[in-house]
């Protein structure tokens, strides 16, 4: 018991004497010493100290060509915007935009052959606010009746080279005004009583009918908005929903006083309202696009290549020493790679050009394979560089890093597989706004590919 | 009598265990840490050549001498710079040695500069007798050590437009020994210390392109190295009257590096570029030989001078610009111990040191011979009983400014602890 006593003191006080004395002072000693190592200011050094083999240079010779190619239609239906009149393109000629549409009867139309009295039939629309050509000039725009109904394709759509009949000398109404298309103002156009008496009398022996709405279709068919072409200089937009757009029946009441009414019949589809576009002249370097397989490359083009809504040029982008960059692929890596392309100097006006271009990869003949994407598959716009100074920067940019590096990775590079530079979709119904390229060739605006090559050894 | 006889063999079982669990404490204290921080107590640009910045052997009591000791005996500590001073410890004590070093480094160029604080364990070992002639130290200690930010830039070729490149490096080699010292006659030991030497070479290059992406691509170049080392020493100690006049020389044999490298070059946005793993070129130690004197007075002073030679040269390594040459390097120190035993002034009990030292450093670069010199000073601080604490001040001068290099000033603490337990002895007298 007592050698235990003595075991128990021994152990404790001289071992926390130990412990509280030395271990702490020590510890402390330690800790302070061991603080985490820091540094302060920066060495920046010239590569006099280090020199390593690693560098990264930018390759500006890699070849591309340009070719221009006219896509063998282009929706234009549901877009809810029409385009009506005559355009002179630069190099493209004229082209004519013909608006068609359909209209719906009216579900609440009444009419009381004792009171009531027709006065006019109009057709009212609102611009859209595009415009293109000379709007100072006096627009001469032409409404007439259609003689065959709107037919939609299988696929629901209708197409800038869709056309239905309409005689072209009989004009329902024409008005001839100043167009201020950024006012957005109403515009009425007078059409022929005639008309406006035949839809009377269709509502009122046809109103219970059940099939009424058919029927209608079938007396009235649709219309089409032209222009006179001979005097008219410029395109103009117009808002195609049923709310802006209708043919207006004005009529009135002769009771104890007179009072006036008006009864809209909208448009009946936006899948019905479409644009047709007519190229005037046959004879430019680009009318020897025949189909959408076919490709008109920059050198025949005076080194430039065009893109234009609604009419389907396109601008394809092929790469055709895509080869060569092989040689390099064991050394390095791709680490960026652009597409510059550069809207040709004096064809533009900076506001005029597209905000947005995509870019897509397409086949031999063609056909669009993918679109370029980002992670989440959104559509990757180019990034588009206005020179607003002096209008001689002025470039959109792709980032092609991620397609080159695979492109260089395929087992055998397809010389025939290149890509294409398009317009948003929705943009083909609403203007016929344009942009010219320089090619590769072009030596005032030359489109090149840009790409940026880290090189890297290994031992 | 028996009785009590065991039960001091119990009390003596029960003092090892505690201040064995206290030394595991202590131990697991510092080796978690050891083994993460002993990689980067460099901050030097130059660690990116070769196996990094060697670091100066040896307890804190040598480096306040001027990193002296070939000839010095393990009195009291355990001198690691020759494996023959082991036969010289106390035979009934047990030695246990930690220290760290906190070092303030600043970095010249020309035209810029930076400061840097590293701190690191710089060593830990356990020494005891086995018999009366051969002792053994058992320890970890730091090799060498690679720890650099440098920030540059790179043209893009064909362009006007430069990117920023950062290099880093990091890693180091840390050695395991086991060193043991026997004295085969009066004054004569025999020494060799067997360690295993192991770590990584890591330079990373980091090349960003913020103008024209947000790719940032890792180029990362590390070597796997390890393999046996060899230390063979001998220690002569000449009674001159009282005096005692001591030579030494140790021998470190050329040792090739087995070698793995590997390469990868990553991108910070996943993308693997190069991911390659492989033999190379075996690194290599080279030959080193060394040579001390050192001569010890009755009254308490003690001089020593050591000499050091190295054949870098034969330190081949790809595409650098670094030439590697032979090194020599000059040790000369003090020591002056007032009084070894006596409990009259703390002052009297102390140890007082100082010493300076000219190093070459094994790079060539740009033409400029690269080297290094410092003066050091030193103090230990007995504790209870025989424990030491032992302090030493470092400046230290490398590099150059010529040739657009960068010169290196240092000025760096190390502490050490020694606990010197006389265990056995203790227990049987309790």
């Amino acid at each position: 018991m007592l050698n235990s006593k003595a075991i128990r003191i021994h152990m404790t006080r001289p071992f926390l004497r130990y412990i509280k004395v030395r271990s702490l002072l020590i510890g402390l000693f330690f800790s302070a010493l061991l603080m985490p190592g820091c540094s302060d200011g920066a060495l920046d050094m010239g590569d006099n100290f280090i020199s390593t083999p690693t560098y990264t240079a930018l390759i500006d010779s890699v070849s591309i060509s340009l070719s221009t190619i006219r896509a063998d239609s282009v929706v234009t239906s549901g877009s809810e915007t029409g385009l009506v009149g005559y355009y002179q393109h630069p190099s493209l000629g004229g082209q004519e935009a013909v608006s068609y549409f359909s209209i719906a009867p009216s579900e609440s139309f009444t009419w009381d052959t004792q009171k009531d009295v027709f006065d006019s039939i109009t057709f009212v629309v609102h611009p859209s606010g595009y415009s293109i050509g000379d709007t100072t000039s006096t627009f001469h725009l032409q409404v007439h009746q259609l003689s065959e109904e709107i037919e939609k394709h299988d696929n629901g759509k209708l197409y800038n080279v869709s056309h239905f009949g309409y005689d072209k000398n009989e004009v329902l109404g024409k008005r001839s005004f100043k167009p201020f298309p950024k006012r957005k103002k109403k515009l009425e156009v007078k059409l022929d009583d005639a008309l406006g008496q035949s839809i009377i009398d269709f509502m009122v022996t046809k109103k219970d009918h059940a099939d009424k709405t058919t029927l209608f279709r079938e007396a009235y068919k649709g219309f089409v908005l032209t222009c006179d072409t001979n005097l008219t200089r410029s395109v103009l937009g117009f808002s195609a929903t049923d709310e802006l757009a209708a043919i207006r029946l004005y009529s009135h009441q002769v009771s104890h006083e007179k009072e006036e009414m008006e009864r809209n019949f909208p448009l009946e589809s936006s899948t019905k309202q479409f644009t047709q576009l007519i190229t005037h002249n046959s004879n430019t370097v680009y009318s020897s696009l025949e189909n959408g397989k076919d490709k008109l490359n920059e050198s025949a083009t005076n080194a430039s290549s065009l893109l234009q809504s609604g009419s389907g040029y396109m601008v394809r982008v092929d790469f055709p020493y895509l080869n060569n960059l092989l040689e390099i692929k064991s050394e390095g890596r791709i680490v960026k790679a652009e597409l510059i392309i550069r809207p040709l100097i004096g064809t533009f006006k900076h506001y005029e050009l597209p905000p947005t271009l995509y870019l897509a990869e397409v086949n031999k003949v063609n056909n669009i394979e993918q679109y370029f994407t980002d992670a989440d598959g959104n559509l990757v716009a180019a990034t588009r560089f206005v020179d607003q100074m002096y209008n001689e920067n002025t470039y959109y940019k792709f980032n092609v890093t991620n397609y080159l590096n695979y492109r260089i990775t395929e087992p055998i590079i397809d010389s025939q597989t290149g890509l294409m530079i398009v317009l948003p979709d929705d943009q083909n119904n609403k203007s016929l706004d344009h942009v010219t390229f320089g090619g590769y060739t072009n030596v005032q605006s030359q489109s090149e590919l840009h790409i940026y090559y880290y090189y890297y050894d290994t031992e | 009598m028996f009785k009590a006889n065991r039960n001091c063999i119990y009390i003596t079982i029960i003092m090892i265990q505690n201040k064995l669990l206290m030394y595991l404490t202590v131990w697991s204290l510092f080796f978690v840490p050891f083994q993460s921080m002993a990689q980067s107590s460099t901050a030097s640009p130059y660690s990116m050549y070769g196996i990094g910045m060697l670091n100066m052997k040896g307890d804190v009591i040598n480096a306040g001498m001027g990193h002296t000791g070939v000839a010095m005996k393990s009195q009291g500590y355990l001198n690691t710079l020759n494996p023959a001073s082991y036969s010289a410890m106390d035979s009934l004590s047990f030695l246990f040695n930690v220290q760290a070093s906190g070092t303030f480094g600043k970095y010249e160029t020309g035209s810029q500069s930076q400061t840097n604080f590293a701190s690191n364990i710089d060593g830990l070992s356990f020494g005891f007798k086995v018999n009366n002639n051969w002792g053994m130290n058992i320890g970890f200690a730091p090799y060498s050590s690679i720890g650099y930010t440098i920030q540059s830039e790179k043209y893009i070729i064909g362009t006007e437009n430069t990117y920023p490149v950062e290099y880093t490096g990091e890693g180091g080699l840390t050695q395991v020994y086991w060193g043991n010292g026997i004295q085969l006659f009066k004054g004569f030991s025999l020494g060799v210390n067997l360690s295993f030497v192991w770590g990584s070479i890591e330079n990373i290059e980091t090349s960003s392109y913020p103008e024209i992406t947000g790719e940032t691509i890792h180029n990362r170049k590390s070597h796997h190295v390890n393999n046996l080392y060899l230390e063979y020493g001998f220690q002569y100690h000449l009674p001159i009257q009282k005096n005692t006049l001591s030579l030494g020389a140790v021998i470190n044999t050329e040792t090739n590096l087995n070698t793995t490298y590997e390469h990868s070059i990553s991108t910070d946005g996943g993308q693997e570029y190069l991911s390659e793993l492989k033999n190379a070129d075996d690194m290599l130690i080279p030959m080193k030989y060394s040579t001390g004197l050192s001569y010890q007075t009755h009254t308490g002073w003690t001089a020593a001078f050591d000499y050091h030679y190295s054949e870098w040269s034969s330190f081949e390594e790809p595409m650098t610009s670094a030439e590697y040459r032979n090194t020599n390097s000059y040790h000369l120190g003090f020591q002056y111990a007032p009084q070894r035993m006596g409990y009259k002034s703390i002052f009297r009990r102390m140890q007082y040191r100082v010493g300076a030292f000219y190093s070459d450093n094994y790079l060539t670069l740009n033409g400029v011979d690269l080297d290094e010199k410092g003066f050091t000073m030193g103090v230990t601080v007995p504790v209870r009983q025989k424990t030491l604490i032992n302090v030493a001040y470092e400046y230290k001068q490398a590099g150059s400014l010529n040739n657009g290099l960068i010169r290196e000033t240092y000025n760096g603490i190390k502490i050490g602890v020694t606990f010197n337990e006389s265990w056995f002895r203790k227990s049987l007298f309790q």
